[in-house]
């Protein structure tokens, strides 16, 4: 019974991982990647990367204010929703003025525009290149690419809860999960994929299974909606109400009314939040007789994603609505997963760490579907030898192997190359750089169907370390600064981007350098001795997970 | 930045002593560092430090940065920790004392400047 039971679970470890390894892949690269959403943001906008970084300083909140509103009242066409002035914050250092546009036919959100003052207060920078920046890498997380958000939403629950199942399957299955926590035997074939995939999975267990559950969590209303339809009787509208009481319901009036000074509002706010920081205000419908402007609180290191906000009337600037203390229990959990998968308050070093954990996510995944195709081809080396063909399941999966582990990273340095190569003026500039990601990922696939031998791989590599390795001097050039004007200047983000980027690189460059190695001397590899002896007794247990796994397979 | 940095440091030692104590009192590890198997005695005295360290780095990490914040950074703090003591152990196992050595006056020092 315990047999077919570990067994049964083998089988499921192996196959929910390996149906779902491909997009789970993409969304855990993706996910790590918006950790550092607006840093990336910053840095493909290099227009911005001289005289507008300034702090938030309370004192200057009044003249800001004052300046945003002219500045607005003045360039916006007449026709926008909205009007945003975004203070300084610690990830995005600048004042900006922007403002969002009807939404055109087909689209759900209008357009914004954002011009951003400079900090010696000399003038505004409209004239921005248009990319996607980081909000790509967010929006690609849950949202995909090329196909409507909802869609793409219901293949990433599906995917997520596949890798919920494989993760506690996983745990299951592993019986020495503290045994051999800390183990991993180098160059010993498919022993040391199996160990790298424990270990990526192990010590960041506690990671993956929050961030796994917090992402099913996070839409979960529409994956289960029936609670709430069945609670409101099909009235999401009055649900989404009750949810946010700050919703805002009303439209425009088509009446034209004079818009409040929001300077003046400041000393209402303050006697409300005292000296807490403002990360934004937001004017909708300005100039119109229901314009209504809401404050947003920096909420800082709160675990918390729910918004603190006041709301006034935009003409009489009567206060209409502020967050009130506390929450329900049911919200306030709902509350803390959304935060602790979004990491908003994460600040710079958890930020780090989050990132750190989820390049060990695509570790694990990666790892795991690379063993999947090692033990297959080990099981058909024999047949191989004899002249006959790989299966059609091997090939397929070596093939996507390929083009996604090496796909991914080379169509990201691919993004950041159009970001700053493109002519700042072609039209459908920010969608090109999207395609230069998924060009270089399908052009790993075609890759692949020619060659996906170690030779390939280490090749592959090579290219890709080289092109993330030479970012730093992409943005030297391309740039007002480089990376040691930035130390200087203390601009830790940009200077962080191009130091990851060399560290990636170099991790990318020190693998396909290791490739070569057991590719000039495959005689040697297997027989290399290491300080682990064989006949302790973990390698017995190693053998026999393995060799149910194995089992599980065929 | 820089002021955040130094008490994390100091947590990251911590960790990074408590998960090498838990390395060391497994047989293959013990094993790989010293040339010699672990007394019974010697691996379960090891695995009671590890863990009084263990607890002592998660009260410093709350202390320090409060409990919400606090529990979620250790969380990444361990991770961190748990690979840097599987890279020593896997490439240069021999040197794990020295990193255990290095790691608590590091931590010591971190530790006492941070008045944690």
């Amino acid at each position: 019974m315990k047999e077919t039971f570990f067994r049964t679970l083998s089988w499921l470890h192996t196959w929910a991982g390996l149906l779902v390894c491909w997009v789970l892949l993409l969304i855990f690269f993706a996910g790590s990647l918006s950790y550092f959403r607006h840093e990336i943001t910053q840095w493909t906008e290099p227009e911005l990367h001289q005289g507008v970084y300034q702090d938030y300083q309370s004192s200057t909140l009044e003249s800001q204010l004052d300046k945003g509103q002219s500045y607005l009242e003045e360039h916006s066409p007449s026709s926008v929703q909205r009007w945003m002035i975004s203070f300084p914050t610690e990830r995005r250092p600048l004042l900006s003025f922007s403002w969002q546009l009807p939404p055109e036919k087909g689209q759900r959100r209008g357009k914004v525009e954002t011009h951003v003052a400079l900090a010696d207060n000399s003038g505004i920078i409209s004239e921005v290149r248009e990319s996607r920046g980081g909000n790509f890498f967010y929006r690609l997380h849950f949202d995909l690419h090329y196909m409507p958000a909802i869609t793409a939403r219901y293949i990433v629950g599906f995917c997520t809860m596949f890798m919920l199942i494989a993760l506690i399957s996983g745990i299951v299955i592993h019986k020495r999960i503290f045994k051999d926590l800390f183990s991993f035997r180098r160059d010993k074939g498919a022993r040391s994929w199996l160990d790298a995939h424990n270990v990526s999975s192990v010590i960041a267990l506690p990671y993956h299974i929050m961030i796994t559950y917090t992402g099913l969590i996070t839409l979960m209303l529409l994956y289960i909606p029936w609670t709430v339809n069945t609670a409101y009787s099909g009235d999401n509208q009055a649900f989404l109400q009750d949810l946010n009481p700050d919703r805002q319901t009303e439209k425009a009036t088509g009446i034209a009314a004079t818009q409040v000074q929001l300077s003046q509002l400041l000393p209402q706010i303050k006697a409300t939040w005292g000296d807490a920081p403002i990360k934004q205000v937001i004017i909708s419908f300005p100039k119109d007789q229901n314009s209504q402007i809401t404050f947003y609180q920096n909420m800082g290191k709160d675990v918390t994603d729910k918004a603190n906000i006041l709301i006034f009337s935009g003409t009489t600037g009567e206060l209409k609505y502020a967050s009130p203390h506390g929450a329900s229990g049911a919200l306030a959990t709902y509350d803390t997963m959304m935060s602790l998968h979004t990491a908003r308050f994460a600040g710079p070093l958890l930020r780090i760490l989050f990132f750190f954990c989820g390049l060990l996510g695509c570790a694990m995944v990666a790892t795991g579907t690379l063993m999947w195709a090692i033990r297959i081809r080990q099981k058909q080396q024999k047949l191989i030898d004899k002249g006959e063909k790989p299966s059609l399941g091997l090939r397929l999966v070596e093939g996507l192997n390929f083009m996604f582990i090496i796909g991914l990273p080379l169509g990201t340095v691919a993004f950041f190359y159009a970001n700053r190569v493109l002519p700042a003026h072609l039209i459908g500039r920010a969608e090109w750089e999207v395609h230069s990601l998924f060009i270089a990922l399908i052009a790993m696939g075609i890759w692949a169907i020619f060659g996906r031998s170690r030779r390939h791989w280490q090749m592959a590599l090579m290219i890709t370390g080289i092109l993330c390795c030479t970012l730093p001097m992409l943005n030297a050039l391309t740039s007002p600064h480089n990376i040691i004007d930035n130390i200087q200047s203390n601009q830790w983000a940009l200077v962080g981007f191009d130091l990851l980027a060399l560290l990636l690189g170099g991790i990318m460059l020190f693998a396909s350098q290791k490739l070569t190695l057991i590719t000039k001397a495959p005689a040697k590899y297997p027989k290399r001795p290491t300080p682990n002896s064989q006949n302790t007794p973990k390698s017995s247990i190693t053998t026999e997970l393995s060799s149910s796994l194995e089992e599980a397979k065929s | 930045m820089m002021p955040e940095i130094i008490p994390v440091l100091g947590i990251l030692g911590l960790s990074y002593l408590s998960l090498s104590l838990f390395a060391l009192a497994k047989f293959g590890h013990f094993k790989d560092v010293f040339n010699r198997p672990p007394a019974q005695w010697q691996s379960r005295l090891l695995t009671l430090f590890a863990w009084l360290l263990l607890i002592f780095s998660l009260s410093a990490c709350a202390n320090n940065q409060g409990w919400a914040y606090g529990s979620i950074l250790f969380m990444g703090v361990i991770s961190l920790a748990a690979m840097l003591v599987i890279l020593t152990l896997s490439y240069s196992p021999r040197h794990l004392p020295i990193g255990i050595v290095t790691g608590s006056v590091l931590t010591g020092g971190l530790i006492l400047s941070a008045g944690i």
